[in-house]
């Protein structure tokens, strides 16, 4: 059987084809339904991931703090004096809409763009604090828009920094989230600070922007992989915002 | 209607007619099945219309989705929808052509869903064995082996004055 009679059956066999009658409205909704469904599972998956990791560290690092003679880093004088409490500079709640008016479909970047536009990004770092990478540059993203740093005191004391960038419905992420006024009517910024595990534990800080074109960057800082780690943030809430709020994260 | 919804409904208008004709040899040869393939096939690539526009490579990308849906679903061995049986039912004046394209229907869904997918992406998509083989997530030996076997097969299921 040559290929020219392979064709030939294939083409008999469609050759009494009956008319078209594919629904073109249902093959959008039924693409808009996944599209929404993939959206919400990066988003969801990656703060499934951060708060993993927060409550790991939360938990291993309570275990340090119930053994006194080990608490190091959070007690040295450096500490007190490069820390500000972030959360005191959060201006008080605000009634605050469930949700975001969206205006146009959201398009992240890809890593490659977004670790550009957080290496760039004209953000107010802390004096004497180092940013190092995990097998990469400090603003390297992975394929799922995430990219995880470690802030370096001068006492060699680390707090991890995890910067998520993805897409979802705007709206308040969690109990205790307090909005940020940012002065961009475009976005909308809420801070709050993650509860530990137990009274001595680690302090871990959010910050998640919401934009209107359903962009949802998602910043949190906590205890670095430790000892040496640091119990209090080494980064000010506004530096913290200005991450999740880095205008190139997203193609407006 | 959004840039990406006009955009996407110019590919639908142009290319859901030819997809259904790959679609039906690779279901076996069911209109009604060929269609949900063809819609099911369509709702993933709307999925990620902007980044296969941007790549240009829409046409594989559908085809490489539209056979492994085929494969995954003639493998499931309970299906929600009704089962293609053997019997067909009669039909009143039938066209010139049509029993042997009965012939090659049968045929083709007698076939392992393996081997009808390569030789209709062979054969009717006229891919190379190499691009046969990227579709499909397997090596381009297997791809040979089962065109041969394919091939084969339906020789042995045709009739020598339908075949050949």
């Amino acid at each position: 059987m040559s290929d020219e009679d392979v064709r030939r059956l294939l083409e008999a066999a469609v050759r009494h084809e009956p008319p078209l009658t594919l629904d073109r409205g249902a093959v959008l909704r039924e693409g808009r339904r996944r599209l929404r469904v993939r959206r919400t599972a990066t988003v969801g998956g990656t703060v499934v991931a951060v708060v993993a990791v927060v409550i790991g560290l939360s938990a291993l690092s309570g275990a340090h703090f119930g053994m006194p003679d080990e608490i190091g880093p959070a007690q040295r004088p450096a500490v007190t004096t490069t820390t500000t409490p972030p959360l005191t500079r959060v201006p008080p709640p605000t009634p605050a809409a469930p949700t975001l008016t969206t205006t146009r479909e959201a398009e992240v970047l890809p890593p490659l763009k977004l670790g550009a536009a957080l290496r760039d990004a004209k953000v107010a770092w802390p004096e004497a604090v180092g940013r190092v990478g995990e097998g990469a540059e400090w603003y390297a993203f992975d394929a799922s828009r995430s990219a995880t740093f470690h802030l370096v005191t001068a006492d060699k004391a680390r707090r991890l920094v995890t910067v998520a960038v993805g897409t979802a419905p705007g709206e308040c992420p969690g109990d205790g989230c307090v909005e940020y006024p940012t002065g961009d009517p475009r976005t909308r910024v809420y801070v709050r600070e993650l509860p530990p595990t137990e009274p001595a534990a680690p302090r871990a800080v959010e910050v998640v922007a919401l934009r209107d074109d359903q962009v949802v960057v998602r910043v949190l800082e906590s205890a670095g992989f430790g000892p040496p780690w640091r119990t209090e943030p080494v980064l000010p809430v506004a530096t913290l915002v200005g991450l999740a709020t880095i205008p190139e994260f997203a193609a407006r | 209607m959004g840039d990406r919804d006009t955009e996407f409904a110019e590919f639908l208008d142009s290319r859901a007619a030819v997809m259904r004709r790959t679609a039906y040899l690779l279901c076996g040869g069911d209109w009604h099945r060929a269609e949900d393939l063809v819609q099911t096939t369509l709702a993933k690539i709307y999925v990620v219309w902007s980044r296969l526009r941007r790549d240009e490579a829409i046409d594989a990308y559908a085809r490489k989705v539209m056979v492994r849906a085929a494969i995954d679903e003639s493998r499931r061995a309970f299906r929600r929808r009704e089962a293609v049986t053997d019997a067909v039912p009669d039909v009143p004046g039938r066209a010139p052509g049509t029993d042997e394209a009965m012939d090659v229907r049968d045929a083709l869904r007698r076939l392992p869903p393996g081997q009808r997918a390569v030789v209709v992406l062979r054969y009717w998509e006229d891919l190379s064995v190499a691009e046969t083989a990227q579709a499909l997530g397997k090596s381009e030996g297997t791809v040979k082996s089962q065109a041969a076997k394919g091939l084969a097969a339906l020789r042995d299921m045709l009739s020598v004055e339908v075949a050949l």
